[in-house]
C-alpha cells in the first residue's frame, strides 16, 4: 500500500470520528428539545425564585405594583393589586399544582391566586389566605374539603345544613357555589316597563327575574368611534347554571373607526316567550366604544353584577344608585368627573383620575348618590337604578371588608388556618387547566390581594419567596392511544 | 496537527450550519421550542466566529 493511501485512510478515519461525535451531540440536543416540548410522561415541574430568569415561569408584572427583587434573600414584595405572571409551555396540560411560598404584612384580609379562564380576562381564583374566616371562633365542621362555620351550633353536619337552609341573609359563602333560590316568593311584576336612560359604557351583565309568559328587553346603542377595532355587540341570556339560552348580535359594519364622531349603532330587541320562571343573567359583551344609551324592559329586576360603567351624558341630574355590595369602589379616567360621592351617609372622595377609591357600605340596601357621570362603580354585589330593581339571587360572598354581624353561617372550600402574619407560609393550590385559557403557549396567573394599593402610603405587602408549578397532562402513549382508538 | 485543527474547524462549521438550519425550522414550526433552552443568537454567533476562523486557516494554508 502506498504511503499516500495510508495517510488518506487515516484522515478519513479521523473525519469520521469527528463527524460521529458532532452529529451524535446534535442528535442528543434535538431529542432533548423534543422531549422537553412533548413531555412524553405528561408530568413536568417548573420552579423559580424572584432572582431567577426562567423562560417557563416568567417574571411578575407589572413593575409598578412590585418592589425591587431583594437579591440577598431572593424575594420580591407585591405592593399593588393585581399582579400577574405567565407560565410558558409548549403543550397543554390538564392539571397544575401551584406551590407558593409567601408571607404577608398582615394588613390584607384576602389573598387569592387564580388563572385566566377566557379571552375576556376572567380569572378562576383560589384562596391562599382569608383572615376574616381564619379569625372566626365559630363552631367548625369540615367534611370532604368543605368547611362549614356556624355562629351557634345548630346543625350537626353539612348535609343537615344543605337540606334545610336558613334564611339567605344569614348565609355567606366563600369559594363555594351554593345553588341560589330559584324563585322569589310574593313577586309582584311591573305594570309599567322599566326604562334606564343613564348611558352605560362597554360590557356589563345584569340579573333579571322572569316569572310571566313573556319578557321583553330593548337595548339602544351608540358607537363613539374612538378606538380602531370593530365594535361588535353580543347579547347573551344565560340561565343560573350559566347555560346560554339565547343570543343576539350586532356586527360593526359602520366603519368610521377612530374618527371620534359618535354614531347610532342600532338596537337589539329580545322577546322571550317560553322561558321557565326564575333568575337569568343578561350579558352585553362589547368594546369600550359602545355606549348603551337606553335599556327598556318589561321586567322589574335589573341588577347589574359587580361593575357598572356610567358613560358621559349631558344634562345629567343627581344620579342615585342602589347596591348590596359591602364596599363600593369608584374610579374615573375623566378629570371633569372628580367629585364627592355619597355612599349612605359616608363621603367617598373621588379625588384622582386612574385610581380606585373605596368606601364601606354596610346597609342591606346601600344608596349611592353623585352629580357627575363618566365614572366606574364596582363592588362584590349588584347595582341598580331603583330599589325595587335590586335583587341579588346569589348568596353573600365574603369580601375583604365583610361585615359578618348578620351572618350566622359560612360555607367554604377554604380550609381555615391559624394566623401566621409575617411568617413564611407554603400553600399548594390545585388548578384544573382544562378550563383555563392557553394563548400563545402561555397560561396566565394572577395574585389578587383586594385593597393592596401601590403608593397609598401604607407599608402593606405580600412577599413572594418561590413558586413551583407541577403540571400533569396526557402522556405520549395516552395521546397515541387516543388517536388510534386503542 | 495543523491539518487536524483545520478538519475540526471545518466539521464544526458544517455541524453548526446544520444545527442552525434545524433549530430555525423547529422554531418556525413550534415557537420557543429551542429558544427556551438554547439562544439562537449564540448559535449564530458561534457559527460566524467559526466561519471566520475557518477562512483564516484556509488563507494561511494557501
Amino acid at each position: 500500500m502506498r504511503i499516500s493511501n495510508i495517510l488518506y485512510n487515516k484522515q478519513m478515519s479521523f473525519i469520521f470520528k469527528i463527524r460521529f461525535i458532532l452529529y451524535s451531540f446534535l442528535l442528543i440536543i434535538i431529542f432533548f428539545l423534543l422531549y422537553k416540548a412533548v413531555v412524553p410522561s405528561g408530568k413536568i415541574i417548573y420552579a423559580i425564585t424572584p432572582c431567577d430568569n426562567s423562560f417557563f415561569i416568567q417574571k411578575l408584572k407589572p413593575k409598578d405594583r412590585l418592589d425591587k427583587v431583594d437579591r440577598k434573600s431572593c424575594t420580591q414584595k407585591i405592593i399593588g393589586d393585581p399582579v400577574y405572571f405567565d407560565l410558558n409551555t409548549q403543550r397543554t396540560f390538564n392539571e397544575a399544582d401551584v406551590t407558593v411560598t409567601y408571607r404577608s404584612s398582615g394588613e390584607n384580609n384576602v389573598i387569592e391566586m387564580g388563572a385566566q379562564a377566557d379571552a375576556r380576562k376572567n380569572y378562576r381564583l383560589h384562596p391562599l389566605e382569608n383572615k376574616i374566616i381564619d379569625s372566626l371562633n365559630w363552631n367548625k365542621i369540615s367534611e370532604n374539603g368543605v368547611t362549614f362555620l356556624q355562629k351557634k351550633k345548630i346543625y350537626d353536619n353539612i348535609d343537615a345544613f344543605l337540606n334545610s337552609l336558613p334564611s339567605k341573609s344569614e348565609i355567606a359563602t366563600y369559594h363555594y357555589d351554593l345553588p341560589p333560590p330559584t324563585t322569589i316568593s310574593n313577586y309582584q311584576p311591573n305594570n309599567q316597563p322599566a326604562i334606564i336612560k343613564q348611558p352605560l359604557c362597554g360590557s356589563y351583565q345584569f340579573y333579571t327575574y322572569i316569572d310571566g309568559p313573556t319578557a321583553e328587553f330593548e337595548f339602544l346603542f351608540s358607537d363613539l368611534n374612538e378606538n380602531k377595532d370593530a365594535d361588535n355587540v353580543v347579547l347573551t341570556l344565560y340561565d343560573m347554571r350559566n347555560n346560554p339560552v339565547t343570543a343576539r348580535n350586532i356586527l360593526d359594519e359602520r366603519g368610521r373607526e377612530e374618527t371620534r364622531q359618535a354614531q347610532d349603532a342600532g338596537g337589539l330587541h329580545v322577546e322571550l316567550t317560553t322561558l321557565a320562571p326564575g333568575f337569568y343573567k343578561m350579558e352585553v359583551a362589547t368594546t369600550d366604544d359602545i355606549i348603551t344609551t337606553q335599556i327598556l324592559s318589561s321586567q322589574k329586576i335589573i341588577s347589574f353584577i359587580n361593575r357598572l360603567c356610567l358613560a358621559k351624558a349631558t344634562n345629567a341630574d343627581l344620579i342615585t344608585l342602589y347596591a348590596d355590595a359591602n364596599e363600593i369602589t369608584a374610579s374615573t379616567l375623566n378629570p371633569a368627573s372628580l367629585q364627592k360621592i355619597l355612599v349612605n351617609h359616608d363621603v367617598l372622595n373621588l379625588s384622582e383620575t386612574y385610581r380606585q377609591f373605596s368606601a364601606p357600605a354596610n346597609e342591606v340596601l346601600n344608596k349611592i348618590q353623585f352629580a357627575k357621570n363618566d365614572i366606574i362603580l364596582s363592588g362584590a354585589g349588584v347595582f341598580s337604578f331603583s330599589p325595587e330593581s335590586l335583587h341579588n339571587p346569589n348568596y353573600r360572598k365574603i369580601s375583604k371588608n365583610q361585615n359578618l354581624d348578620s351572618v350566622n353561617y359560612i360555607i367554604t372550600h377554604y380550609q381555615p388556618q391559624p394566623s401566621a402574619t409575617g411568617e413564611w407560609q407554603t400553600k399548594i393550590l390545585h388548578f384544573n387547566l382544562k378550563n383555563i385559557f392557553w394563548y400563545e403557549h402561555n397560561y396566565n396567573f394572577i395574585f389578587s390581594i383586594p385593597g393592596l394599593i401601590a403608593g397609598d402610603g401604607t407599608d402593606d405587602y405580600i412577599e413572594i419567596k418561590d413558586i413551583k408549578i407541577e403540571l400533569q397532562g396526557r402522556s405520549l402513549w395516552e395521546k397515541i392511544a387516543q388517536i388510534f382508538n386503542i | 496537527m495543523k491539518g487536524n485543527i483545520y478538519i475540526i474547524t471545518r466539521e464544526l462549521f458544517y455541524i453548526l450550519t446544520i444545527a442552525l438550519l434545524i433549530f430555525s425550522i423547529m422554531e418556525l414550526l413550534a415557537p420557543n421550542i429551542v429558544q427556551a433552552y438554547i439562544s439562537l443568537n449564540l448559535v449564530l454567533l458561534l457559527w460566524l466566529v467559526n466561519g471566520m476562523v475557518l477562512l483564516m486557516i484556509n488563507k494561511n494554508k494557501i
